[in-house]
């Protein structure tokens, strides 16, 4: 997949654990985990606006196109 | 309710399957149980000779044209009336030694293939029901199986097929003639099997598309 999550990088940046920013986002822990480790296949607008605002931070913070090598 | 109706529906096609299978099973078991008594009186008394064994051939009669209009054979009935007729299909009992032991060979263990993997996919539909039970309904199990389920339908189907043609290259060897028809020997091209084979395999994919679609919805965050 050629679309990193760098939710980990703003996390560490924001000092931020992902229980804390679970409870702050009203998710499961287990569900953001599935985004930090890039396994989830497609990300709510309204999810994105909730991580944005709570860390905030612009999508392409979050998010990054990186294109594989052929 | 809706898994009642869904064990309901799985037994009625266990058991048209189980019926289906049910009559060659027994065909096959008396054939066997014929040949090796045989087997056994022969190993009794070497010095007997051996009773001439015969293969029932099923034979399709196709009307010659004009043979439908001059209709020289009748049939009679009890009650003394007589109607022309025409042969359409009838079983006759030939030699076993007229035909090619190879090819004769090669029709029967095709016939036993069939049988095995009608086993495995009745073996296989009733895991299949089992794991539906569960509740483990979209799983990639269930896609396996469904899709083995279809596999050994078209493969029971091509044997069928292979058989029937390999029956048809031992009756043309006999030489038989009737005048006024052309004969064969009687075998249909199994569509129904086929057919559903092809339905499974089907199915497996859409369910299969399902299952997909089931994964991304769960990983949607």
């Amino acid at each position: 997949m050629p679309i990193i999550v760098n939710l980990d990088v703003m996390m560490a940046k924001r000092k931020m654990s992902l229980g804390e920013l679970s409870e702050r986002m009203g998710i499961t822990p287990s569900n953001l985990s599935i985004l930090k480790t890039g396994k989830a296949k497609a990300i709510r607008f309204s999810t994105l606006l909730s991580i944005c605002q709570i860390l905030d931070c612009q999508p392409g913070d979050i998010l990054e196109y990186r294109p594989e090598p052929e | 309710m809706k898994k009642t109706s869904i064990n309901i529906l799985c037994c009625l096609i266990l058991v048209i399957l189980g019926a289906s299978i049910l009559m060659p099973a027994f065909t096959l078991g008396s054939v066997f149980v014929a040949g090796f008594s045989a087997g056994w009186q022969a190993s009794d008394n070497p010095e007997a000779s051996p009773a001439i064994e015969t293969i029932p051939v099923d034979v399709s009669f196709n009307p010659e044209i004009g043979t439908l209009v001059t209709g020289s054979d009748t049939i009679s009935f009890t009650n003394n009336e007589t109607y022309p007729m025409i042969m359409s299909r009838a079983v006759i009992m030939v030699p076993e030694e007229r035909f090619s032991s190879t090819l004769s060979w090669i029709s029967m263990a095709l016939y036993i293939i069939c049988f095995v993997l009608f086993v495995f996919l009745m073996i296989e539909f009733i895991r299949f029901i089992i794991n539906i039970n569960k509740g483990c309904i979209f799983d990639h199990k269930n896609i396996k199986r469904l899709k083995r389920f279809s596999y050994y339908l078209i493969s029971i189907a091509l044997l069928k097929c292979a058989a029937g043609m390999i029956e048809d290259v031992l009756f043309y060897e006999l030489g038989l003639h009737i005048d006024g028809y052309t004969l064969a020997s009687y075998w249909i091209i199994p569509w129904g099997t086929l057919l559903l084979g092809l339905l499974s395999l089907l199915m497996a994919q859409i369910w299969s598309r399902g299952l997909e679609m089931k994964e991304e919805q769960e990983l949607t965050i």
